[in-house]
């Protein structure tokens, strides 16, 4: 028997996958597939050697690289790791790219809300800069243009204004950054002390609705210290949850929401309907 | 090459197992969760690489016992009491 492992280690409410899902995913396979219900990191290698299915959020290679026969995985994340999509490997994999895009573009605009009017700035002097042309920068953009004086993109893509050459003239233009690129080493570099804080505006603060590792929390404190009118609004950090003792934790220049950012309230129904399309793509 | 340096590569080498501050920067007395941001799957990811790079019988020690580490020191402890080589 073909064997599907729902991965829901995630324990913050709104991210745990609804018991209704699983039912429905367990509905939908009948008893043609075993389905194990995985809540807990513990034993994840001896659940995931064998697994034929992975349904859940992104998780370590490591724990599949002796599978041999695992045919897919749908990650419930906007982001695949550049592990997962080897060329050499045979399974398939889907993800939520583009389904909850709308709600995360939406946070950023209420975190650059929150920036605006708690510390007193008037946006219409202002240049934010968005880093990145996916689908949540272009969500992002109209809703931010009116806030501020001017809004600069950079990325790989053409149409932006400004490409990665350009990167720290781009950085020293922009009085409030989105970092809103997928996270791998390579972006990570981007984000590094030499290049991106080195570069940055006296005082330019950030905003993070992407991906809490993009940042070593160590350069983030440095800035912050550095820019007396610098400041930090993120949604995400990493480890989830969170370290009480966390140096992102009562901060006075930080402000954290408990990525919150891509949890809509139909999100859970266009997941549903994504992971029924794949599952029933798997049975075929 | 020593304990230290190797779960550096290690880390390095590991995609998905980000870490707070640089590798090269990574101290022993540095604690897992709050001075590298490791989390229990992150721990769990760390102890099968390590078992693979140290030549550690996996299915004689329980995976567990990861979760007991607090610092780099206490991986390097366990690497020393455990690595065949």
């Amino acid at each position: 028997m073909d064997k599907l492992v729902i991965l829901n280690i995630n324990q913050n409410p709104i991210a745990k996958i609804p018991d209704t899902l699983i039912t429905k995913i367990q509905d939908l396979v009948s008893n043609s597939v075993e389905v194990i219900h995985v809540t807990k990191a513990m034993n994840l290698m001896s659940i995931l050697k064998d697994a034929n299915w992975i349904i859940g959020y992104p998780f370590p290679f490591t724990f599949i690289k002796r599978n041999k026969v695992l045919k897919g995985i749908l990650l419930l994340s906007v982001q695949i790791p550049n592990s997962f999509v080897a060329p050499e490997l045979k399974f398939s994999v889907d993800n939520i790219k583009g389904l909850n895009s709308d709600y995360v573009a939406i946070h950023g605009v209420s975190l650059l809300n929150k920036l605006l009017d708690t510390q007193n700035i008037n946006g219409t002097e202002l240049t934010v800069g968005i880093i990145g042309s996916g689908s949540i920068a272009k969500e992002i953009q109209p809703l931010i243009s009116p806030l501020v004086q001017k809004v600069i993109t950079i990325s790989r893509n053409k149409e932006s204004d400004y490409q990665f050459e350009d990167y720290k003239e781009f950085l020293s233009g922009s009085d409030i950054i989105f970092p809103l690129v997928t996270l791998n080493y390579d972006t990570q570099k981007l984000f590094s002390k030499e290049i991106f804080f080195s570069s940055l505006k006296k005082d330019a603060s950030l905003v993070n609705i992407a991906r809490g590792e993009l940042f070593q929390e160590d350069d983030i404190i440095d800035f912050l210290f550095s820019n007396d009118n610098s400041f930090y609004y993120t949604d995400v950090v990493f480890p989830e949850p969170y370290p009480e003792a966390g140096k992102l934790n009562n901060h006075p220049k930080i402000y954290r929401t408990n990525h919150v950012a891509g949890f809509g309230p139909d999100l859970w129904n266009r997941i549903e309907k994504k992971t029924i399309e794949t599952l029933n793509k798997w049975l075929k | 090459m020593e304990y230290l340096a190797k779960i550096k590569k290690i880390i390095d080498d590991t995609e998905d197992l980000y870490i707070h501050k640089s590798t090269s920067d990574i101290k022993n007395e540095d604690k897992i969760i709050n001075d590298l941001g490791i989390d229990s799957l992150g721990r769990v990811t760390l102890f099968y690489e390590l078992a693979h790079e140290f030549n550690i019988d996996e299915d004689s020690i329980d995976e567990s016992v990861c979760q007991n580490w607090e610092t780099v020191d206490h991986i390097i402890e366990f690497l020393k009491d455990n690595s065949n080589g």
